[in-house]
């Protein structure tokens, strides 16, 4: 065989054609990375991922690359006419080509390598310390370089052994084009001309890295999940079937088993693939991922409704696998009611409620509503739920947990509407007062929370919703403050900067509210009002700490008022822009006859006077009680 | 000694071998045969490149199937074939070589032996892409000779041939024979005839007639014609147009007739004998 490799690479060198080519993409693989390594940090936005981020596109090029290489060559027993002969010898096409395979795979190796190093080197220079984060670059290398461009070698080879020439081209191109950019342009036009749902097949043909053409989730990097490590490794078994079958043609016993191991690992794989898991909204296509959830509320019944009683106190018991896995113990303070009705998010399926004996109880879910019927013995102290599910957008998987306080993934007493489909947001959902909480996760990472930890991911405390995350984390104590934040992101977290803007937020605020924990959500599609929250518990959980003082003055605005608040913050702060507004609407308003909001509050300063008028306006804003929107309140107001 | 017992070969409703059976024993055999007759189908079959049922072809009484050296024993020279054009024939050969799974010191002896039995020693470190179609075809015929078979088995080896480099070929075949048993399949006759110490003639699948060339060229005898083409519709019953040429001024057919005619009778050749054969005369 050593011989044979050295025939193998001589073939390869004297063909001009295949060392040009991997000569040229080498130089243009290696220039994307030497560029991105002489300016690092290079792009702040991009934080400590920034190379990793200029790698991974590179994934779709080396599998372009390494399919039609990997077919140039294999095709040229065929091509130069020399198939035949080959195949009439002892060691023959095992031989022949299992050489190029193996060359190929040198040179794979060699690609890997090239994009480990840099990316090794970008951690050194960087100095990411922690051994989860540059086991996750080298592993992102891995899968995204290495096992995608092996998938192309394999596909190539497979395309040369079994197919004509013109049928092969087509299979090449139909099969990269059916995983990239392009392929999720139509998915979508489908989708949304036709309601045709084609995205899960695109999902599960793109091997490539979702999810570049935003910043990446400094949180939870980018996907190693096990659906796109079962979906790589569906593929490859499937392209080596056709390359194993006709290369061990002479070989009857060693062909079968190894068509057999390869549909076994085909058919696991898939199995594997199939099963229900989380993937963090980034790694899906729109439809799977951030649109998930306006998709599902624009058709869906949102109720709102009393449930006539209120939950005392939870205690959880939560598995985070392939998704999230909830054992809730929910104390109600009405014992003897016919049903209990709870919200929690549709995406948990509920598969058992008991009461505090044990007993399962009936019950019913649709959509985010969930009724429990009372038992036999007619009184309830407890209620214990068993579900698991995921959500897109607030995930629990192997990579990262990402579960604010104000989002249902534990059951609230009462239905509420839980998302605004006008904003594209979910409402902020908490206990009316703040309830005890214990809390137990089973995770292999360490879970940061908004309530006092009792030991390894085990919480107890106090508080009206409750904050878990998980991921590329740390903590850090600043200005008495403890700050969970994901420390791949330079460009917001540099521990100078991180300080800075934590004490330009807290010397701004003036409310006296007591602030002890901040904690950094993953990002996410977030109305402004919505991107930070304070707990009852003294933690504020947000988005970033850059112009908290605007969004933590918001978060207290109720989301029909937020419009009242934009035109009284314009108005205060930028009389010119109220100007250019108030001139627009008037304009308008000869044209449509409707009155703008800013004529209304203009009126109202005519009629009150500037200083009434505006004290009004805080007034309304501040009154949980008043629940007009701020058309109703201005109408009014005039 | 290589045996074909009741060999038949489908593809799809189309049959293209019938009940062959055969044996080749040490020699020269030439297959001649129309086009779509059968004879790179049966060069397939005894190369396994087409799967045959347990049995049907057998070396020395072990069925090739069951035989992991079988391959061993062959030398094919497909009618299709090509090298590696970027490679210089010595590196060609090596790599043929190793595919064979031959190793060792006496590689490169063998690789020169071979390449001197088909003249073609100055070219060892050529380039391929430099020789002609003629030098590539000798080439071939090395390559076959890799490893000492003893039976090599050559489709079409001369087609599209100059007579200069077939009459090469038959050259080699000579040198090439002593201890082996040696397939030529062809469908030019003269080839056959210098080269082949048994004809077989092959028809849509089925053995016409096997045998020494002498008693192919034989049965044509009593049975061949010159007329005049102006006293063609003399001609009785069946007959075959073999050949017309010009003599003194006027065009004559070679005829094939099983049936006695009132012409001159001409000399039979092989392929005389091979018309005959084929039209059953």
């Amino acid at each position: 065989m050593r011989r044979q490799m050295s025939l193998t690479i001589r073939l390869f060198c004297k063909d001009w054609v295949l060392p040009a080519f991997t000569g040229l993409f080498f130089l243009y693989f290696h220039y994307v990375l030497f560029d991105e390594a002489r300016t690092l940090p290079g792009d702040r936005l991009l934080g400590d991922l920034a190379m990793l981020r200029a790698t991974l596109p590179l994934s779709m090029l080396c599998f372009v690359f390494f399919t039609f290489v990997s077919y140039y060559f294999a095709d040229k027993p065929r091509h130069d006419a020399l198939l035949e002969c080959a195949r009439v010898t002892r060691h023959g096409l095992p031989r022949l080509y299992g050489s190029q395979f193996l060359l190929l795979l040198a040179l794979d190796l060699l690609f890997t390598l090239v994009a480990a190093g840099y990316n090794a080197y970008a951690c050194f220079a960087l100095q990411i310390g922690r051994a989860e984060a540059v086991l996750h670059i080298l592993g992102c290398v891995l899968l995204y370089i290495f096992l995608v461009s092996l998938a192309g070698i394999l596909l190539g080879m497979a395309a040369a052994l079994t197919l004509n020439r013109f049928a092969a081209c087509l299979v090449l191109v139909l099969f990269i084009l059916l995983g990239s950019p392009l392929a999720l342009y139509v998915a979508q036009a489908l989708y949304y001309a036709l309601w045709i749902d084609v995205f899960p097949v695109y999902e599960f043909l793109c091997l490539f890295p979702r999810g570049l053409e935003s910043l990446p989730q400094h949180s939870v990097g980018y996907s190693l999940l096990p659906d796109r490590i079962s979906a790589t490794v569906f593929w490859l078994a499937l392209f080596a079937v056709p390359v194993l079958w006709k290369t061990l043609c002479d070989r009857r016993r060693a062909r079968r088993a190894a068509a057999l191991a390869c549909a076994v690992l085909c058919v696991g794989s898939l199995a594997v693939y199939l099963l229900p898991m989380a993937r963090t909204a980034s790694d899906r296509s729109a439809r799977s991922g951030y649109v998930w959830d306006l998709d599902y509320y624009q058709f869906a019944e949102q109720k709102e409704e009393d449930g006539g009683f209120s939950v005392t106190g939870y205690d959880m018991d939560l598995t985070v696998g392939l998704q999230l896995s909830a054992r809730v113990t929910a104390q109600v303070d009405q014992p003897a009611l016919p049903c209990y009705k709870f919200t929690l998010y549709h995406g948990y399926q509920v598969s058992q409620v008991t009461d505090q004996d044990g007993t399962p109880l009936r019950f019913t879910q649709q959509g985010d509503t969930l009724a429990v019927e009372n038992g036999a013995a007619g009184r309830v102290d407890s209620l214990t739920f068993t579900y698991a599910g995921d959500n897109p957008t607030y995930y629990a998987h192997a990579q990262g947990i990402n579960l604010p306080g104000h989002f249902a993934y534990y059951p609230h007493s009462g239905y509420h509407a839980l998302y605004d489909v006008e904003n594209q947001s979910f409402y902020k959902l908490l206990t009316e007062q703040p309830v005890d909480v214990t809390l137990r996760v089973q995770y292999g990472k360490t879970v940061f929370c908004d309530l006092p930890q009792t030991g390894r991911n085990t919480f107890a405390g106090r508080t009206d919703g409750v904050t878990l995350l998980a991921g590329f984390l740390t903590e850090e104590t600043v200005n008495g403050v403890q700050v969970v934040y994901p420390y791949l992101d330079t460009e917001q977290f540099r521990p100078e900067q991180l300080a800075a803007d934590l004490n330009g937020f807290l010397a701004s605020k003036t409310d006296g509210r007591e602030i002890r924990k901040v904690m950094i959500l993953p990002g996410a599609q977030m109305e402004l009002h919505a991107r930070c929250h304070l707990y009852s518990d003294g933690t504020l959980v947000c988005m970033q700490l850059r112009g908290l003082a605007s969004y933590y003055e918001r978060s207290f605005i109720a989301p029909q008022k937020q419009e009242a608040f934009n035109l009284l913050k314009t108005y205060r702060d930028d009389p010119e822009n109220f100007e250019n507004r108030l001139a627009a609407e008037q304009t308008a308003y000869q044209s449509t006859g409707e009155t703008g909001m800013a004529m209304l509050l203009q009126a109202a300063v005519e009629t009150l006077g500037e200083e009434e008028a505006l004290a009004r306006v805080d007034a309304y804003l501040a009154d949980a009680a008043d629940r007009r929107d701020s058309r109703e309140f201005l109408e009014g107001l005039c | 000694m290589l045996t074909v017992q009741g060999l038949n070969k489908r593809f799809g409703r189309k049959t293209v071998l019938r009940d062959l059976s055969i044996r080749f024993d040490e020699g020269v055999y030439g297959l001649l045969g129309p086009n779509g007759a059968g004879k790179t189908t049966l060069m397939r079959c005894l190369t396994r490149l087409y799967p045959v049922p347990a049995g049907a072809v057998q070396l020395n009484g072990v069925s090739v199937q069951d035989d992991r050296d079988y391959l061993r024993h062959i030398g094919y020279l497909p009618q299709k074939f090509g090298l590696f054009r970027e490679l210089r024939v010595y590196e060609m050969l090596e790599m043929l070589a190793n595919l064979k799974g031959m190793r060792g010191p006496g590689v490169r002896e063998n690789i020169e032996r071979c390449v001197a039995q088909v003249n073609l020693s100055e070219h060892l470190h050529s380039k391929v892409r430099t020789l002609s179609g003629g030098m590539v075809r000798r080439l071939g015929i090395a390559q076959a000779l890799l490893g000492d078979p003893e039976i090599l088995i050559f489709d079409e080896p001369t087609a599209g041939l100059d007579p200069e480099e077939r009459l090469r070929f038959k050259r080699v075949i000579a040198e090439v024979r002593p201890g082996r048993t040696v397939l030529i399949s062809t469908h030019i006759v003269s080839d056959v005839e210098a080269s082949c110490d048994t004809v077989v003639v092959l028809d849509a699948g089925r053995i016409v007639t096997s045998g020494p060339s002498e008693a192919l060229r034989r049965r044509a005898a009593g049975k061949t014609y010159l007329v005049p083409q102006t006293d063609a519709a003399g001609l009785q019953g069946d007959y075959v147009v073999q050949d017309q040429f010009e003599a003194d001024g006027r065009i004559m057919l070679k005829v094939l007739s099983g049936q006695p005619q009132a012409f001159p009778a001409a000399e039979a050749t092989l392929e005389d004998g091979y018309i005959c054969a084929l039209r059953g005369l």
